[in-house]
């Protein structure tokens, strides 16, 4: 309560966005945005850039592959942040593909495609896809120095 | 570019479309500077490929990429920057990236493509003359 005795509510910063979008790539944009400002709101702005990377790599497989760029068919995005990390999971509607047998190594510097699984491996600390592969969820360490000696229990 | 008396004769193809692409597009003879707006990914990849097809069958041989506004690239535009690399190395010319901010110039160290692609994160100083 302040001094005049009225109640005063903290605002506490919102710690996760969901949204379901339509198989269109003009949908990521609101994604990105929203992910932006949710990680601003958390004090999170120099995690930016690899969220926004990984947001768009992966809705944009999610919608391109996923889903066939068919606009009746959804992608559910929803980014966490948690304690010691940042979580995102994207799912399409399809019917996945075999991730297994992908490689996620950097193709050579000739190939002008193939680099979106690499990009994952290289900017989440944590890539874990669904058996059928339509679904993948991403980590991000809040503190880069814990996720290499691997710790991160939550 | 040709020289004449210490001038330069310039083409005079500019073309300034304010879309999320493509901010600025200067040719001078064979020598095409791009320079790119706040974002080079997926959504604004098939626009700035149809006009760089152009303007290298137009004989556009040496490509130079402004990034100093760009802030946000993916893998679809990273795939559009190489397939032009090769295009150009393919008839003898070149590709370069200038002006490149800190976390892209990382992205695409990540991806081995620095050297390729020519990137620096130095400020270009432009020449009029």
């Amino acid at each position: 309560m302040n001094r005049a005795g009225a109640r005063t509510k903290d605002k506490k910063a919102k710690s996760a966005l969901r949204l379901v979008i339509a198989s269109d790539l003009s949908e990521l944009e609101k994604v990105c945005l929203a992910a932006g400002e949710l990680l601003k709101e958390n004090g999170l702005a120099d995690k930016i850039f690899a969220v926004d990377l990984l947001l768009r790599e992966f809705v944009n497989n999610a919608i391109l592959h996923g889903n066939g760029a068919n606009r009746a068919k959804r992608v559910s995005v929803a980014v966490r942040i948690r304690e010691k990390s940042i979580v995102m999971s994207i799912a399409d509607e399809g019917t996945g593909f075999d991730w297994l047998a992908r490689e996620l190594n950097v193709p050579d510097s000739s190939a002008a495609s193939g680099r979106g699984l690499a990009i994952g491996r290289l900017y989440a600390d944590r890539m874990t896809f669904n058996r059928a592969g339509n679904r993948v969820e991403l980590l991000v360490a809040k503190n880069q120095s814990m996720a290499k000696e691997g710790i991160l229990h939550e | 570019m040709s020289e004449t008396g210490g001038n330069k004769t310039v083409k005079g193809k500019t073309a300034t479309r304010r879309t999320g692409n493509v901010a600025g597009m200067l040719r001078e003879s064979e020598k095409l500077r791009v320079t790119l707006g706040v974002r080079l990914t997926a959504a604004e990849a098939p626009d700035l490929q149809a006009a760089l097809k152009r303007e290298i069958a137009d004989g556009a041989k040496e490509l130079v990429f402004d990034l100093k506004d760009t802030a946000t690239m993916d893998s679809t535009g990273i795939g559009l920057l190489v397939a032009a690399g090769n295009s150009l190395l393919a008839a003898q010319g070149g590709i370069r990236l200038v002006n490149v901010k800190d976390d892209i110039f990382k992205l695409l160290r990540s991806m081995r493509l620095t050297e390729r692609l020519r990137a620096s994160a130095q400020e270009e100083k432009v020449s009029h003359g």
